[in-house]
């Protein structure tokens, strides 16, 4: 009866294989007191006079004093641009929920990266793809 | 006579003289209905009083210096069905004899508890809802450890661990806890973070665990707002016995390629021995267990010994006492979060090695001193010690002692009034590089009354309860408590109650300092204490040949508001403080069934718990969910007795986590997705050549979730339990 019941049934989907990019933000000189925190930015377009409104997501943070920080982004397929960004209040306030970050009025972000090719360079990401990328910020 | 009905055998007639010239006593013979086998470790009690014998080998008890009168003698033993027999006289130096046969209980399922009241009661008639595990379904699962077990009881979940009874707790990064853990009535909770630790418990040594689902600080004080759990152990059977037990197991690899992360299998063992036997009228049980487990991920590794015994002593029919011990030693991986979700079973960089290390001691004895046949007062006392050092990124010692002390007095006033009345003192030291260091004390009094008239059981008490930190008086609180429960057939009870609960802040809420992940944790000495209203109604039915051969069915409504609850809260700059946040409740149905078809060839069991855990305004709106609580909880199980094998199906379905603290759910990547628990568990179990044999295996179909966020929660194991009684 029991295998019956269980061949009968489709086990719903639990958690499973995911894509992304993962690789290492360096940081090179000295660490402004301004900036709290910095890590790589996902964005869907790149706006980078408002790249607030179009964040999708960011990398475990760097902290002050850190001179590499390994990362993983998660993402879903699509094209992407990566910035490398300073976050200028402390980042735990912003990890548990991503739309806290976007709606407040004056976002507390600044963008770090100087790579213009790497910054405009989309990441284009497929299923269960994950991608190798290595960012450097230059204090 | 009907099938549910105890068969009595009932012989009464004036005794022999065996109890001595000039006695009144009632001694008789224990056995089982239909074969009329002796029966051995029978609990006989004389109700309205607290003289009791167990029956000897041969089924034979004998109950001493009885005063002249009218008695109900009740026998109990897991099972079988408790038993009564009323009217029983005993005239002035005659000894009476009660024979008694017991009808087998086909669910085997404990019928008598004791902390819901302090006071021995039948389960029928326990004023709040309680639940009880007894030994007999911890081995059918092949459990080592208790929270295997528990967390298929309803109303129960565990979130990484943490207990939560009805919601109660959620996940207070093991800063504290709102369910008490009791052993034998004594607390099993440290004192400096109040969280639970499992495998100390001498899991195959219970003879029942019971589990309060309502507010339990009018009996047991701050921690027990949001339930009990009180694991009462064993005491050594009337014949010696050694008793051996292993369990083999190994993990799966987990069923996506890219999440592989090791080439040896994970293969676990688990050995244990006892032995226990009387001496004279003294008896005891030495156990001995190792544990070894690699974990299904890089850190969730376990190596631990634990060193168990209990010495129970009789000192004529007035002197009892027990003592417990316990050494339990471990060295154990120390998980925080996974590498990424693209390799959940690995360590972060760095962390790799993460370890800690830890002993601790638990001794805890009683005596029982009966003044009277209506009066009896026991002493308690507990010895608690807890050292832990952690290595690795993460630094940190532990050092805390714990001592406790309780003078109680149990009075049966009428055969209808009786209390429960005592003083409880417990003072704690505490070393820790996060908390630094401090010590606490706490005095409380309790009485608790029942009255029982007719039908009717009614319960009230109240416990008034003061705390000191660091020598300064922090705070005091009064917890009253009020139920019913109305037995109207033998197979009907309902009952209600309304209890106040409180629980005083945690050191650890209160004084720690740390940096976990990119979250500074810092102080808050100023918590206040949280408080609790609990309020329950209930019902319970044992139906015999409907449709199923017997049909247990059980289902409550309940509603716990919450003021000043502690939560883990970041602040505007994002450091962690433990706050008293404004007020919270959580409602909730709960629902029960337990189902034997006839010709006993299968039994199914059903529970289902939903809750609506809720933070509330000033002004009583709703304004937020509460985090780390499942709405909805089911547990399913099927077993099949099919010639002299046991085939069981369970399968707990947990909906989504609405909410979690550290990591939300990012939609526009899909970080952090958090997923319903789906867990289906299969075993077949039969004895060869006297050994119990169980192949067990857990999360069948490796169906993947996280509890809390960021650690995956299962992989599918593999066990074979081996057990055997020489």
């Amino acid at each position: 009866m029991v295998i019956i019941v269980l061949s009968t049934c489709t086990l719903p989907e639990g958690l499973g294989p995911v894509s992304g990019v993962e690789g290492e933000l360096r940081i090179k000189g000295e660490w402004p007191d301004s900036i709290k925190a910095a890590a790589l930015v996902v964005l869907d377009n790149l706006d980078l006079d408002k790249p607030v409104e179009h964040l999708i997501t960011f990398s475990d943070p760097a902290m002050p004093g850190d001179t590499a920080r390994q990362y993983f982004i998660q993402l879903q397929p699509g094209l992407y641009y990566m910035v490398a960004a300073g976050l200028t209040v402390a980042p735990s306030l912003f990890l548990a929920n991503i739309d806290s970050f976007t709606t407040v009025p004056n976002p507390p972000i600044v963008i770090l990266d100087d790579d213009l090719v790497a910054i405009s360079t989309p990441v284009i990401i497929s299923e269960h793809e994950i991608k190798e990328i290595n960012r450097t910020i230059q204090f | 006579m009907h099938g549910c009905i105890a068969i009595l055998l009932i012989f009464i007639a004036p005794g022999s003289m065996a109890l001595g010239q000039g006695e009144s006593g009632i001694q008789g013979r224990i056995t089982a209905a239909g074969t009329g086998a002796p029966l051995a470790g029978v609990n006989v009690l004389v109700e309205g009083t607290f003289i009791g014998a167990a029956s000897d080998l041969d089924g034979y008890y004998q109950i001493k210096k009885l005063p002249p009168g009218r008695y109900t003698v009740f026998a109990s033993m897991i099972g079988y069905r408790n038993t009564r027999v009323a009217d029983v006289i005993v005239p002035q130096g005659t000894v009476v004899s009660v024979d008694l046969a017991l009808e087998r209980d086909i669910l085997k399922s404990p019928q008598i508890v004791v902390t819901a009241t302090r006071m021995e009661q039948d389960i029928m008639e326990s004023p709040i809802s309680v639940s009880v595990v007894g030994l007999r379904q911890l081995l059918d699962k092949g459990a080592v450890s208790l929270d295997e077990v528990i967390e298929y009881e309803s109303g129960v979940a565990l979130v990484k661990g943490q207990l939560n009874i009805r919601g109660s707790s959620g996940y207070t990064m093991g800063a504290g806890s709102r369910s008490l853990l009791l052993i034998d009535g004594v607390s099993l909770l440290g004192s400096a973070a109040g969280n639970i630790v499992w495998t100390v418990v001498p899991a195959s040594e219970i003879e029942r665990v019971e589990i309060i689902k309502s507010a339990g600080s009018a009996l047991y004080g701050s921690s027990a707002m949001g339930g009990v759990i009180n694991i009462i152990t064993r005491n050594a059977p009337p014949r010696p016995e050694t008793r051996l037990r292993v369990r083999l197991g190994r993990y799966s690899r987990p069923k996506h390629d890219q999440w592989r992360w090791r080439e040896s299998p994970g293969l676990l063992h688990t050995a244990e021995a006892t032995h226990a036997r009387p001496y004279g009228d003294h008896s005891g049980w030495l156990r001995v267990q190792r544990n070894y487990s690699p974990g299904f991920t890089r850190l969730n590794w376990l190596d631990a010994w634990n060193l168990t015994g209990k010495l129970k002593f009789n000192f004529g029919s007035r002197y009892s006492s027990a003592l417990y011990a316990n050494y339990y030693s471990e060295s154990k991986g120390l998980e925080s979060v996974w590498k990424s979700p693209a390799a959940p079973f690995e360590a972060p960089a760095g962390s790799e090695h993460d370890k800690g290390i830890g002993q601790k001691v638990n001794i805890n004895g009683v005596v029982n001193y009966i003044y009277s046949p209506t009066m009896v007062v026991r002493v308690k006392a507990a010895w608690y010690d807890v050292w832990w050092k952690n290595q690795g990124t993460n630094k940190d010692y532990s050092n805390e002692r714990k001592y406790f002390t309780e003078l109680q007095a149990a009075t049966n006033w009428t055969s209808a009034l009786s209390t429960t009345t005592g003083l409880v003192c417990e003072q704690a030291g505490i070393r820790a590089r996060i908390f630094g260091k401090h010590n606490s004390r706490t005095t409380a009094g309790y009485l608790q009354a029942r009255q029982k008239i007719g039908n009717w059981l009614l319960s009230s008490g109240g416990r008034y309860e003061q705390y000191y930190v660091d020598g300064k008086n922090k705070d005091q609180s009064f917890a009253p408590s009020l139920a019913v429960n109305w037995r109207r057939y033998t197979w009907l009870s309902l009952r209600a109650s309304a209890g106040g609960g409180f629980r005083v802040p945690t050191v650890a809420e209160m004084f720690s300092r740390s940096q976990l992940n990119v979250f500074k944790v810092e102080p808050n000495p100023d918590l206040a204490s949280e408080k609790s209203v609990s309020l329950e109604a209930g019902g319970a039915i044992v139906l015999p040949a409907i449709l199923f051969k017997q049909l247990n069915l059980d289902a409550s409504v309940f509603v716990n508001n919450f003021e000043n609850l502690i939560e883990p809260v970041p602040d505007h700059e994002g450091i962690i403080h433990f706050e008293n946040i404004t007020r919270a409740r959580i409602a909730g149905q709960e629902v029960s069934m337990t189902a034997l078809v006839p010709g006993e060839w299968a039994l199914w069991q059903l529970t289902y718990t939903h809750l609506d855990p809720v933070a509330l305004s000033g002004a009583g709106e709703v304004i937020d969910t509460l985090s780390y609580r499942y709405r909805h909880n089911l547990f399913n199980t099927v077993k099949l007795y099919v010639r002299g094998a046991t085939l069981t199906f369970e399968y707990r379905y947990a909906s989504r986590l609405d909410k979690t603290e550290l990591f939300d759910e990012n939609p526009r990547s899909g970080q952090d997705r958090r997923v319903p628990l789906h867990l289906i568990n299969m075993s077949l179990g039969r004895t060869f050549y006297g050994w119990e044999t169980l192949l067990r295996v857990e999360n069948l179909f490796q169906y993947y979730y996280v509890e809390l966020e960021r650690n995956m929660a299962s992989e599918r194991l593999l066990t074979l339990t081996l057990n055997r009684t020489f």
